[in-house]
């Protein structure tokens, strides 16, 4: 690998976002926004973004309109939930939808994810 | 030149053909008459002073008519000329007077008969005429030196011939044609150069002339066109005198303008008689119109507004433009008026509007704030300032969005404000940072503003504070969606109402009891499915509660379509809002088997109390107390007593013989302990006679078994009493008598006895009931509780799920760090991250598995194996069991049909086959049964464990309740299968002795 991906990943909880760059930093080139609406802003701004992991439960759009959003403007990427919540309708419907490749639960498995992300890769 | 001019009109009008003719023409023809009239007058005076001369002179002899003939022919020749000259033939004219008079001259000369010297001087005339010549000729030069060439010749031919007659010698001779030659060609020279010269200069002078003609007429013609210019012109202009400030010029356009009737009306009139009196800022027009004439004096123009005022009384505006010119040293004034009346109406009106908008802006209640395309602030209204608490002079000319909004959102307000060049109309919400740095959300609709001309020239946002709503909506979605979720899994029916009772929800619970769809039941649909019966209680319930803020409460039946009856209990309560009832809300819960219960019992009741009101029996019963609290009818009659005078008081003070209290006391002692007991008991009536009862005393147990009282079935002994002391009176007479009696005795004590005994069944069978009832209200409490359980769950769950990902995240992140740079403090902590790792891991068990009570499971109920579903939980215990434990079987081979959520089954039963393994802590065996019955499907799971203690039993079912070891078990298990089974709408019980084993028996519905 020349150079490490770029990942970019949406939660609304600074905690989180800080605890998953250190965590991913060695293998991915991190990414962080803070709201699905700067999340877009990113996205905009960084054409070379190949994944996406964003919360679920945030103020103003949740993960899920994020990620519809998104989608329709970046077709490529591919999108991950990473939430407290157990399965539900609608991530199970975004799931069907293909919207969404994989969801992963809180508290997060490192391995999990990286093995998801290389996967695509 | 003036002279010239006053010449030139004098050219007698003889010569009037020459008017025409150029100027030089006129004078040399006027020279011609002139010399024609002076040389015929000269030739008759000659004509005379020869007559005289001759007839006076004696050298001549009488008149010599040669000369005189000679002489008169010549005065004709000049008169011809005179003639010629008149008639316009100018050229003619002179050269034949020319030639004339030269001819005249030699004529003479030939023909005197005089001295040399009188004949040759006479050539000095010849000469004399020479130098005319320039006045004579108008065109060719060189005929003055054809004239020249001829009288040379002439002259040589002359002294030739004459030299003689004179006697001159030839050298004087030649000598005097030599010197007469060079006069004659000299004053040739100098009258064709005289005439060169006139005529260079006429031609220059003329071409002058004409030049200053040209200009002159071009002059005349642009002096006419300016004043046709000024008369015609659109634009009214006046020229006013300096002094008397008069009009002293004016055209058409301002007398129109100014209300006059013509020019001549206007002519002398001043700009008071057009100003109104007073100008618009209010001084006086003529103090105003000084003011304007002294500045255009000083700088030459001045340019102004003025209001005007017809005859008529029409005001008018007008923009003047007066200037001051100076003509033939005298100072003049002039202007010219613009009518800007419109103009000023307009920007009245505009003034007035934008006057509107601004306090329409400024007393808004919403926030207004214009940018430019360079996103510049060129305005904001009052509410801005106060609301974000910068003043205007602090926020007018910045750049709008750096120092109003985040960095983040700059971008895409910037993005805004482009579109909106491109005339687009949008609407967004923002959040602004106001001076204190307070967040505020605006609702933003921003609209370009375009100047009249329809370019947009920047961007007007009118922005609404929303942060409340924002909140506010928040908080509504949050309490919807709970609303949503409770309704969904609620075990009770859920509906709501608008105030006049038309149904706008209904939950599914509600769907499955009405036995409605949902489209059938919004509306007043659901009154279809409540039985007929029923209809006219909920109808009048309703009408005494509308209107009202308190619950109501009633119960009814719905009918279903496939005609079995629902009881339901229904609780409404107003939604109010703003102190208005809204609607209702409320729940309906099934209590179909309460119903039939209590149907049950009320039958059941009503049969022992026909039975014991159409007994023969005297039956009473009390309380601990000995409170009376029933009797029958029979003892009414007995003793006389009303029941509802005697119910509620102290049995035996009332009753009894007080001599016999002792009797009583016994009684209740016996009593007392749980025996039935007989004893016979002297009661008083009402009216005082005393009556003996044999009393059948046994205890009431209600359904907890506690005694609650006792019943007695009296049997009247009186007449016995009498008859045991008539016998004893007559005893040894009467024995038969005796045994008869006793014989009745023992009959009716039997009947007593087969009485009693039957109602002690019906008191058990009555007490089975009410144990029913009881089991089914604990079942329904038990469920309530997991419902409401699980909306709990599923809120905190996510909470609790975020906390962890920051511990799991540190704690991943603290290891790494370890392994990379400080690997030989590893060992030690090794121990504190594992410990921080298990307890994220075990939360995250305990909140995964928390979360199966809101799990609202769509998954597809199928038709399932029961006894696959038990071999398979016992393949995943499979290691717990190897060598220690033997499972028995004994499976159904009835066919059945089981449908139910396989994964949860499996679930269930996983659970409770891993506790029995559990409980077995050595070698055991654990028994598995399946039976098909009426009632359903039977798993029977028995294990040879420790069991459970009869303090626990009641428990077990309970989330969180376990006996393992803090950390082996979450306490969920027993209570998720709970729900699992309540969901497929079996039972669960549960059997347990210390020390023996369990017996766990499950019964699921079965489909056929």
């Amino acid at each position: 690998m020349s150079e490490n991906a770029t990942i970019l990943y949406v939660d609304d909880e600074e905690l989180n976002l800080t605890l998953f760059q250190l965590n991913f930093k060695k293998r991915f080139n991190v990414l962080l926004a803070e709201s699905g609406l700067e999340g877009l802003e990113m996205l905009k701004r960084n054409n070379n973004i190949v994944v996406v992991i964003s919360d679920m439960k945030m103020p103003g759009m949740n993960g899920i309109e994020f990620i519809k959003l998104a989608r329709k403007e970046f077709p490529k990427i591919r999108f991950f939930l990473l939430t407290g919540y157990e399965i539900n309708e609608e991530i199970a419907d975004a799931l069907n939808d293909r919207l969404i490749h994989k969801y992963f639960r809180k508290p997060f498995n490192k391995s999990e994810i990286e093995e998801a992300i290389l996967e695509f890769l | 030149m003036g002279a010239e001019k006053e010449n030139k009109g004098k050219l007698p009008k003889i010569l009037s053909y020459y008017d025409k003719s150029d100027f030089t023409t006129q004078q040399k023809a006027r020279f011609i008459f002139d010399l024609c009239i002076a040389a015929s007058v000269g030739v008759i005076i000659l004509i005379f002073s020869s007559i005289y001369v001759q007839l006076n002179n004696v050298e001549y002899d009488g008149i010599f008519s040669p000369v005189i003939l000679y002489e008169v022919a010549l005065l004709i020749f000049f008169g011809l000329c005179l003639f010629i000259l008149i008639k316009g033939k100018y050229g003619i004219a002179s050269h034949l007077f020319m030639t004339v008079a030269m001819a005249g001259v030699w004529c003479v000369m030939w023909v005197d008969g005089g001295n040399v010297i009188t004949r040759l001087d006479t050539i000095v005339l010849i000469i004399a005429l020479l130098n005319l010549t320039p006045l004579f000729i108008t065109k060719y030069k060189i005929t003055i030196l054809f004239y020249i060439l001829v009288n040379v010749l002439l002259l040589i031919v002359f002294v030739q011939i004459a030299k003689d007659q004179m006697s001159l010698s030839d050298a004087s001779a030649v000598d005097y044609i030599v010197d007469t030659s060079i006069a004659m060609i000299f004053s040739g020279i100098v009258g064709y150069n005289i005439f060169r010269i006139n005529k260079q200069s006429l031609k220059k002078v003329e071409s002058d002339n004409h030049q200053l003609i040209k200009t002159q007429e071009a002059l005349q013609q642009s002096e006419s066109i300016r004043r046709r210019v000024f008369e015609s012109s659109e634009i009214p202009i006046v020229v006013m005198d300096s002094v008397s400030f008069e009009y002293i010029d004016i055209n058409a356009a301002a007398v129109k303008a100014y209300g006059f009737l013509s020019i001549e009306a206007s002519l002398g009139k001043t700009p008071l008689d057009v100003s109104a009196p007073t100008q618009y800022d209010g001084t006086s027009s003529s103090e105003k119109a000084i003011n304007y004439i002294e500045k255009a004096l000083k700088e030459g123009s001045v340019v102004f507004e003025w209001l005007h005022l017809c005859p008529d009384g029409k005001l008018w505006d007008a923009e003047v433009h007066l200037l001051s010119f100076k003509s033939n040293d005298k100072s003049l004034l002039q202007f010219s008026l613009i009518d800007i009346t419109e103009r000023k109406k307009t920007e009245k009106a505009l003034k007035e509007s934008e006057e509107k908008y601004r306090s329409l802006m400024e007393n808004m209640n919403d926030i207004v704030m214009m940018v430019d395309n360079d996103d510049k602030v060129l305005y904001v209204n009052k509410r801005f300032c106060e609301k974000l608490g910068y003043s205007e002079s602090e926020i007018i000319g910045e750049i709008g969005y750096k120092k109003l909004l985040n960095p983040i959102d700059q971008e895409v307000i910037i993005r805004m404000n482009r579109d909106r060049t491109r005339d687009v109309v949008s609407q967004y919400e923002i959040t602004f940072i106001a001076k204190n740095g307070k967040k505020i959300d605006f609702l933003v609709s921003g609209a370009p503003a375009k100047s009249s001309d329809g370019t947009v020239i920047g961007s007007i946002g009118n922005m609404i504070d929303i942060t409340e709503r924002n909140k506010t909506e928040k908080a509504l979605k949050e309490s919807q969606q709970l609303f949503q979720t409770l309704a969904q899994v609620s075990p009770v029916g859920i509906f709501r109402t608008r105030a006049d009772g038309y149904t706008t929800y209904v939950n599914p619970k509600w769907m499955e009891l009405a036995g409605l769809t949902f489209e059938d039941a919004i509306g007043n649909g659901w009154l279809t499915a409540v039985h007929p019966e029923d209809k006219e209680k909920l109808q009048n319930n309703w009408e005494s509660h509308s209107g009202k803020e308190e619950r109501s409460i009633a119960e009814y039946r719905f009918i279903k379509p496939d005609r079995s009856i629902v009881w339901v209990l229904g609780y409404a309560v107003p939604e109010i809002v703003d102190d208005k009832i809204q609607g209702y809300i409320g729940t309906i819960t099934d209590i179909t088997e309460r119903k039939l219960a209590e149907k049950e019992l009320k039958e059941s009741e009503e049969k022992y109390r026909t039975l014991m009101e159409s007994m023969n029996e005297v039956i009473m019963m009390v309380d601990n107390q000995d409170r009376i609290r029933y009797v029958n009818k029979r003892f009414t009659e007995k003793l006389g007593y009303l029941s509802e005078e005697i119910i509620g008081e102290i049995g035996f003070k009332f009753l009894f013989d007080q001599n016999e209290l002792d009797v009583i006391n016994n009684a209740s002692q016996s009593r007392g302990e749980d025996l039935v007991s007989q004893y016979e008991l002297s009661f008083a009536a009402k009216d005082g006679h005393k009556i003996s009862f044999l009393v059948s005393a046994a205890p009431i147990a209600n359904s907890d078994g506690i005694s609650s009282g006792f019943i007695l079935a009296m049997a009247d002994i009186t007449e016995k009493k009498i008859i045991e002391k008539e016998l004893e009176k007559h005893r040894n007479h009467l024995e038969f008598l005796v045994k008869e009696r006793t014989e009745e005795l023992a009959t009716s004590n039997e009947e007593l006895l087969s009485t009693n005994e039957e109602l002690h069944n019906q008191r058990e069978e009555l007490e089975a009931v009410l144990k029913n009832l009881k089991n089914t209200q604990n079942q329904l409490v038990q469920s309530e509780k997991m419902a409401s359980l699980g909306v709990l769950a599923a809120g905190v769950a996510h909470e609790i799920n975020n906390p962890l990902n920051f511990i799991q995240g540190g704690i991943l992140g603290i290891e790494q760090y370890l392994n990379e740079n400080l690997k030989e403090h590893k060992e030690e902590l090794e121990p504190m991250i594992n410990g921080i790792q298990v307890g994220v891991k075990r939360a995250a068990d305990i909140v995964s598995g928390l979360n199966h009570y809101s799990r609202k499971d769509d998954t597809k109920i199928i038709n399932c194996d029961i006894h696959s579903i038990i071999e398979n939980c016992l393949v995943i215990l499979g290691n717990q069991i190897k060598g220690r434990i033997i499972v028995e079987k004994d499976y159904t081979s009835d066919y059945q049909v089981l449908n139910a959520n396989e994964g949860k089954l499996h679930q269930a039963i996983l659970s409770i086959l891993s506790n029995a393994v559990q409980a077995i802590s050595k070698e055991g065996i654990i028994d598995i049964k399946t039976e098909v019955s009426k009632k359903g499907l039977t798993i029977i799971i028995l294990d040879s464990g420790c069991g459970i203690s009869k303090e626990n039993i009641d428990k077990i079912f309970d989330p969180f309740f376990t006996t393992k070891e803090a950390g082996e078990g979450t306490g969920l298990g027993l209570s998720i299968t709970y729900n699992i089974i309540e969901e497929h709408n079996g039972t669960i019980e549960v059997d347990s002795e210390i020390g023996k084993g369990t017996k766990v028996k499950i019964i699921l519905p079965l489909n056929t």
